[in-house]
């Protein structure tokens, strides 16, 4: 895995395909939504604008209150830019990479690794590849 | 049949490993057809069928045009609300089974010179489904489902060749009233542009009745799109149905025109009764100042791609309408401003969370069910309608139902499982576009592999 250049105090967590490649930088903790009560439940909690939202899959539908109600960043285990989704998140300016692969973290009942909810992740989707990285400190390195 | 295998990585490369993406595999493939089945001439549409070759070369072309537009997004992943992969799958073996009847139910209320007509009412009208994605659904579905169908054993390639021969010439004959010349049948041959209004006062009144933008307003626009456009995706499914994009036109003072269709109301479904209080279509006259070199693309699913991918930064000017109703006259589509926008905007978020709420609390085989009914009615329905037989196909041809051999693939293609294994074998593999006699003209079929 090739890491970009980053400031030393964060390190890369994960990496996957940029839907829109920005300079911005984005930052928040992130939330795992894994059904539509988890999605409905977090909507409505006043929290979603400041938080970066990860789903397993790529489709639209699923993610559609995130898009809707504007979260800080959309991250997915599947899926592609040509994908409903990443087409929906171009068309909200909304910073996205899809089918992450996150090399620390928690593991879900699927087995997938995953950034414990909360954790403060950046967004690098300043290339074609899109980087997830987490405070050094919070990786624990 | 081949049991040749490849791997997955290596099949969405190319097609069947061999063939390349866009107009070069466009190009690959149609040098090896024996035929010019995808040439659009007028005179080969008066005829009602396909012969043998013709419809042996226009499956294996419909075969790479489904893997260029579909296959990269076969690994699209689950879906956690909808489970689009199933009623795909169950949809496509009712078209199979159904679609043929329906066409000639049309083709017989209309004949061979009203269908392509028919077909150009894309030319004509803006709001409308009669357009390239549905005109390109009246094609694929059926293939794709006779693939599945194959899959999954339960029907052999040479079945109902008359009914395909057919089939497939009804969709020659709506797209040569698309695209109103003789030419290549899809957007692959064209290059991938769709300009269906060029020529026509559309574009006129597009410039005349325009808004430019600045900073603000810009986001207020962009807001509507994504908001009406997000709502389109979830009233249909999380399919493209409620979509359509035509163009790139390009314009007298250098800019670049994207007509984009949002459809929220139709009252042909059930769950769509949410949005009764909405425009059955809002249509964005949407124009863009690009930097140099930048690539606009309009492809059969009526979809715009861009090189690089960020568009929206670059709208410079936007002329908004609604159609009220399906049937509303076009000289009663009116204008949109801006207090009415902002009002459709507010609804489409609110309305997204109820629907969002309705699906979640659904079981599994409900939503099969509305994604089935979406796919197999929404496809043909703008044409029954234009030809007059609406009715007849509920009534005689069972529009709303599903056939035995949907009955047979239902449980097969509603185990996950099944579904996800069938599909890149059938769309990304080949093995959906197999001949119904003779040789095949591309490279075998192969699995795909890990």
């Amino acid at each position: 895995m090739t890491s970009p250049a980053t400031a030393p105090e964060f390190v890369t967590v994960g990496e996957g395909t940029s839907v829109l490649r920005s300079d911005e930088v984005v930052e928040g903790p992130i939330k795992w939504l894994d059904s539509p009560a988890d999605v409905i439940e977090f909507m409505e909690s006043g929290k979603a604008q400041e938080s970066i939202v990860l789903s397993r899959g790529g489709t639209t539908t699923f993610m559609a209150p995130a898009l809707s109600t504007g979260v800080r960043g959309l991250l997915t285990l599947q899926g592609m830019p040509t994908s409903h989704l990443g087409i929906l998140a171009r068309e909200f300016g909304i910073p996205c990479i899809m089918s992450v692969t996150f090399t620390e973290g928690v593991t879900t009942d699927r087995g997938e690794i995953i950034p414990a909810d909360g954790t403060i992740v950046r967004l690098d989707t300043s290339g074609e590849r899109g980087y997830v990285l987490v405070r050094a400190s919070e990786a624990g390195h | 049949m081949s049991n040749d295998t490849a791997p997955l990585a290596a099949l969405l490369e190319r097609y069947r490993t061999v063939y390349e993406p866009g107009s070069a595999g466009d190009a690959q493939v149609r040098a090896l057809l024996r035929s010019d089945v995808t040439d659009l001439h007028a005179d080969r549409l008066r005829a009602d069928s396909l012969t043998d070759e013709e419809l042996n070369d226009l499956i294996a072309y419909c075969g790479w045009n489904v893997w260029d537009m579909l296959g990269k997004r076969a690994t699209e992943g689950e879906s956690g609300l909808i489970p689009r992969q199933e009623y795909e799958t169950i949809a496509g073996v009712e078209q199979y089974s159904s679609y043929p009847a329906l066409f000639e139910l049309i083709t017989d209320a209309v004949g061979a010179e009203g269908l392509i007509e028919m077909g150009a009412t894309a030319r004509r009208e803006i709001g409308t489904k009669v357009n390239l994605l549905h005109a390109w659904c009246c094609c694929m579905p059926l293939l794709t489902g006779r693939g599945f169908a194959l899959g999954l054993g339960l029907i052999e390639p040479g079945e109902r060749r008359a009914e395909l021969a057919e089939a497939l010439q009804f969709s020659r004959r709506l797209y040569r009233g698309m695209w109103g010349e003789d030419g290549q049948m899809f957007a692959t041959g064209r290059s991938y542009r769709s300009p269906l209004l060029a020529g026509t006062e559309w574009l006129d009144r597009f410039v005349e009745e325009r808004v430019e933008l600045d900073g603000d307003r810009r986001a207020f626009y962009t807001t509507f799109n994504a908001s009406t456009q997000l709502l389109a995706f979830l009233l249909h499914m999380d399919c493209r149905l409620g979509l359509s994009d035509s163009g790139p036109y390009l314009m007298p003072d250098g800019r670049v025109l994207i007509v984009r269709d949002h459809f929220l109301h139709d009252p042909a479904y059930s769950w769509f009764d949410i949005s009764s209080d909405l425009p059955h279509a809002v249509t964005q006259a949407l124009f863009f100042g690009p930097p140099e070199g930048m690539e606009f693309t309009v492809n059969d699913l009526s979809t715009t791609f861009t090189d690089p991918p960020a568009y929206l930064p670059y709208l410079s000017a936007v002329a908004v309408y609604a159609r009220d109703r399906w049937d509303t006259p076009v000289e009663q589509i009116r204008p949109l401003g801006e207090a009415e926008m902002d009002s459709i905007t507010r609804r489409s978020r609110e309305k997204t969370m109820q629907l969002y709420k309705k699906f979640g609390a659904m079981s599994r085989e409900e939503l099969v069910d509305y994604g089935v009914q979406m796919y197999v009615v929404d496809m043909v329905l703008p044409f029954l309608r234009l030809a007059g037989v609406v009715d007849r196909a509920v009534e005689e041809l069972n529009l709303y139902g599903r056939s035995p051999l949907t009955h047979e693939a239902y449980d097969k293609l509603m185990d996950p499982a099944t579904a996800a294994e069938v599909l890149p074998r059938v769309l990304i593999g080949g093995f959906g576009f197999v001949p119904v006699t003779g040789r095949d003209p591309l490279a075998p079929a192969r699995v795909p592999t890990a």
